[in-house]
This record gives structure tokens, C-alpha cells and sequence, in this order.
């Protein structure tokens, strides 16, 4: 598979993966009734994929306006995974994006970028007043 | 005692007194709290000037919900095979500002432990939660980190006041575990 998409509901994330550009974008809200199957597809291929074989560089885009607890853990599994690239030689660029007023999701930025210091992630602030 | 229609006013004022907006007492799925989030996202007509398109107020909600269904002690799988926790939510407003409140009911041999880790949490500050929620995060779940932890974190996070929450004896076995988040 060399793309993988899921459409954006009011309680999941748009979710656009492209295996052969090395792109992947997660952006909207993120509280879905069953996390697994939101995440769980993307979470494996990204597992089963080694991108030593095709491509080695990739950027990745996150946009969330909100998320909840258990997604945030989803989060930082998928950083984890990312950092894991970046150790083996990938070059990895993560963009954090984030609406002025959104006190959350840019304190959640800057906590991964703490979490993750081997990994090239910039906090990029946004419209001024988030759609919440 | 039994409403009636002619106590029915009675109610009206004991809900209106609290500040009550919104209340339900039923069966919580994660279904129902995606529908709960639509009410609240949607409806602008509540009586109230207050502010409900907070990411504050609609994390709590969430996250107060969600340990309901993950976590009550009066819980069973529906036909679907999903999750359902029995309890309380309520939404009110109060002098300092919106609340949620929820309850169910909790064993009282878990009541001990939960109640400790409330405490503990009662005595960081804003910093300090930030530091601990990045902390359990990062921990992989296992027996003994159920993932209540990170929710509870969410909800004294957003809270602009302090999270109160008390253990009502019920019978022998469980008790009433009641929380009250202000955003």
C-alpha cells in the first residue's frame, strides 16, 4: 500500500499517509469512539514499513485542535515510532501546528518537543482563535 | 417520595438552585459521549452567557465521561460487544463558572487507592501536572496503570477551580464516587 487515508468525522482526524513522498498528515479532532480502528491501521503499516527501503526523509504535519487522553498516548507512540526512524538514519521533520488561543494543543507541542529531543519538531502558531 | 406533576416545580427549583443546565442518570457509552459533545458543541440556547466552546470545558467532559465508561464498577458489554459504565452527569453553572459533575457508583475495596491518588493530585500545582501527565504518558500501561491516571491528570489541568470529589457510602460493597470539575 502506498497511501493510506481516513476522512476527518467531528471525533477523529483527518489522516492522509503517503508512503512513497514520505508524507503524513493527522489533523482536526481527535476523540474517537474506538481508538483503534482511528489509529490502529496507520500504527502498523508505519511498523511494518521500513523506510530505508523507499524513502528517507519525510515530514510530518500534526494540526489537532483537540484530543483526549487516550489519543495523546497514540501521539506519543507515533513520535516515539518517528524518533526510532530518525535513530536509524531517516530524516524526520515534524511540524506542530496550533491556533493562537489554543492553550492545549501548544503546551502539548512543547511538551513532545521536551518529550523527544532527537527529533526535528517545530511549534507553528496558527489562526488567532480556534474553531473550540 | 415520587415526582409528580404537582411536586414537578419542586425539582425545577432544587435543579435551578445548583445551576443545573443539564443532567442524565443512565447507561454511558463512548457513543453517548460523542453525542453528549454534539449537544454541547451545537447548542448555543442554554440559558447561560457562559462559554461552552472551550476546549477546558469539552476536555473535562470527555475525559469524566470516558472513565465512567472505563472504570465504573456498575458496568456491563452491551450486544455490540461495547462498553457501558452506569453513572450521573450533570452540567451546571456555578459563581465560578461552568461545572461538570458526574457520579458512579466504585467498590469500596478500590475506593481507598483511588481516593489517595485524588489527594495527591490535589497538591500540584498547575506545573507540577504538567510534569506528571508527560510522566504517565510516557509509562506503557500495564496492571497496575490502568490509563485512569491520565484522565484524571486532563481533568485537574482544565479545572479553574479545585476539583472536588467525595465517596458516599452506599451498602457494604460499593460507595458513590462523586467529581466536580470547574471550567
Amino acid at each position: 500500500v502506498d497511501r493510506y487515508e481516513l476522512e476527518a468525522t467531528d471525533k477523529s482526524p483527518r489522516i492522509a499517509c503517503d508512503f512513497l513522498k514520505g508524507t503524513l498528515s493527522i489533523s482536526g479532532a481527535s476523540f474517537p469512539e474506538n481508538i483503534h480502528s482511528v489509529y490502529n491501521p496507520l500504527l502498523s503499516q508505519l511498523q511494518a514499513y521500513d523506510p530505508k527501503e523507499k524513502v528517507m526523509s519525510w515530514k510530518v504535519e500534526f494540526y489537532l485542535h483537540y484530543f483526549n487522553t487516550g489519543s495523546s498516548k497514540v501521539l506519543f507512540d507515533l513520535l516515539d515510532l518517528l524518533t526510532d526512524w530518525q535513530g536509524a538514519g531517516v530524516d524526520v521533520e515534524v511540524l506542530w501546528k496550533y491556533d493562537q488561543e489554543n492553550e492545549m494543543a501548544k503546551e502539548h507541542g512543547e511538551d513532545f518537543v521536551e518529550d523527544f529531543p532527537e527529533l526535528k519538531m517545530t511549534l507553528s502558531m496558527m489562526r488567532p482563535k480556534s474553531p473550540w | 417520595l415520587a415526582l409528580s406533576a404537582s411536586n414537578f416545580k419542586t425539582v425545577l427549583d432544587t435543579l435551578n438552585e445548583c445551576g443545573i443546565i443539564f443532567s442524565y442518570n443512565g447507561p454511558i457509552s463512548d457513543q453517548l459521549i460523542g453525542q453528549l459533545s454534539d449537544i454541547f458543541r451545537s447548542e448555543r440556547s442554554f440559558k447561560t452567557k457562559r462559554d461552552f466552546q472551550t476546549t477546558a470545558f469539552f476536555s473535562s467532559l470527555v475525559e469524566q465521561t470516558q472513565n465512567i465508561v472505563r472504570y465504573s464498577d456498575d458496568s456491563y458489554q452491551d450486544h455490540n460487544g461495547d462498553d457501558i459504565g452506569y453513572g450521573v452527569v450533570v452540567v451546571g453553572e456555578g459563581p465560578l463558572g461552568l461545572y461538570i459533575c458526574t457520579g458512579n457508583r466504585v467498590l469500596k475495596s478500590k475506593q481507598q487507592k483511588l481516593e489517595d491518588s485524588l489527594n495527591q493530585l490535589s497538591k500540584l500545582d498547575q506545573k507540577q501536572l504538567r510534569v506528571e501527565y508527560r510522566e504517565q504518558r510516557r509509562q506503557r500501561l500495564d496492571a497496575e496503570n490502568d490509563g485512569s491516571g491520565l484522565g484524571f491528570l486532563e481533568m485537574f489541568r482544565r479545572s479553574s477551580a479545585p476539583v472536588e470529589f467525595n465517596f458516599f457510602d452506599l451498602d457494604k460493597e460499593y460507595a458513590l464516587f462523586s467529581l466536580k470539575v470547574t471550567v
